[in-house]
């Protein structure tokens, strides 16, 4: 199973929670990202994650500028982003925890919630 | 950061907005609008791995991550197109599976009964002729419902389908003979006759214990169907009668009148036809029950 395809699965989710305690600017969230475990993904792809999310009414924009570069333009989950991202952990843990009954791996879901 | 990388990273984003060429210029700009500024990050970021790659490639990736390859180019829409339509055929395949299951059992008996008894067998037509078919059809949707995963199950099976295809041919080709047969055989039935032995009976006749031959209207089947209709009486129809000693164009215009008859004229001594008259009429029925006409004419 490639890991990849997973990821495309959940990727809105993840770059709602990488947004979510901080804003950031488009290779920020890359590299957010990559240090998170998703060492592969593509830059493009996030870039475009980020273009629909926003469309979608999930994330807003701001731009910081820059005296020594070009100004960035910064990704900010809004009330509706947060919204789907709470919805989004839900339905993530229940699929989660079945896939773990399933496969019969430890469910770290269900012991964080016990302690 | 060197000025001849910026200008490599300037010019494949210029390469990029060229590839998103006819997206709203809006998308185009939400895009590309801070690519280069990010570029130069992860170029900072990874150093010597730093690779910038195909602008086309990267083009497509945002698109389709962002949702909107789906209106980005005509070559993907006709795949995707194509790639529907083959997944709609697989679908509809793969629901009349059972269908096939006992059609490959039908193909099955047919081949059974010719290879070992050597008889041509299309539709059963005795109980144990059944019964063999419907093993065949069980025993077919078992190893279809089956459903095995191994090669060599699968393998064997594949010829054994590509086998029942050859069959169906050959089952096809006989059975449109059997149903021409029958056809003819109808034919012969709806033309009033019976068949006696697969041989046509042209009349029949009742008698009674003496050996008396009766008057008979028509033969029926047990559940009042008419299977033998005897010919209509050979006496001349009166119109007929009438015409004799008559010019032959008025026999002709009763003629015209008779519209299953077959007419046969005899000329006597006439150098043209249509002219003269009529010298005598006669009818008289054949086999099939057609009526024919015979007419002479003399000067």
């Amino acid at each position: 199973m490639d890991s990849s395809q997973l990821l495309k699965g959940v990727l809105d989710t993840a770059v709602l929670a990488v947004l979510e305690n901080e804003d950031g600017y488009g290779y920020d969230i890359v590299r957010r990202l990559r240090e998170a475990g998703f060492a592969d993904i593509g830059d493009a792809t996030v870039y475009g994650t980020l273009r629909r999310l926003y469309a979608a009414g999930l994330l807003k924009t701001y731009v910081v500028p820059s005296e020594d570069g070009p100004h960035r333009k910064y990704y900010a989950v809004n009330t509706q982003g947060l919204k789907a991202l709470q919805q989004q952990r839900g339905i993530w843990v229940e699929f989660a925890t079945n896939m773990s009954r399933i496969l019969g791996t430890p469910n770290t879901f269900s012991e964080g919630k016990s302690k | 950061m060197t000025k001849v990388q910026d200008k490599a990273i300037s010019a494949f984003v210029t390469d990029v907005r060229a590839a998103l060429e006819g997206q709203d210029p809006n998308v185009i700009a939400d895009l590309t609008d801070n690519l280069e500024a990010d570029l130069m990050d992860r170029q900072a970021s990874e150093t010597d791995a730093f690779q910038l790659g195909n602008p086309k490639l990267f083009a497509q990736e945002l698109l389709a991550s962002a949702g909107l390859l789906s209106v980005s180019s005509a070559d993907s829409r006709a795949m995707r197109f194509w790639r529907g339509v083959g997944s709609a055929v697989w679908r509809f395949l793969k629901s009349v599976r059972p269908a096939w299951w006992v059609f490959r059992g039908l193909m099955a008996y047919t081949l059974i009964w010719f290879v070992l008894l050597k008889q041509e067998k299309y539709i059963p037509d005795n109980p144990g002729a059944w019964l063999a078919l419907a093993v065949m059809v069980v025993v077919s949707v078992q190893i279809g419902r089956a459903n095995s995963r191994k090669l060599a199950i699968r393998l064997a099976l594949a010829v054994l389908n590509i086998v029942a295809v050859l069959v169906a041919g050959y089952w096809l080709v006989g059975f449109n003979q059997v149903r021409d047969n029958y056809q003819r055989m109808n034919v012969l039935f709806n033309s009033g006759l019976l068949l006696q032995d697969g041989r046509v009976v042209g009349f029949a006749y009742a008698y009674d214990k003496n050996g008396k031959q009766l008057p008979m209207a028509a033969l029926k089947d047990g559940n009042g169907h008419l299977i033998y209709q005897p010919p209509a009486s050979t006496d001349l129809p009166p119109a007929l009668a009438a015409t004799v000693g008559t010019a032959l164009a008025n026999a002709i215009s009763v003629l015209n009148k008779l519209h299953d008859a077959i007419v046969e004229i005899s000329y006597q001594d006439l150098p043209e036809v249509q002219s003269g008259h009529v010298a005598s009429v006669q009818v008289s029925y054949d086999a099939l029950g057609s009526q024919h006409v015979q007419l002479v004419v003399a000067k």
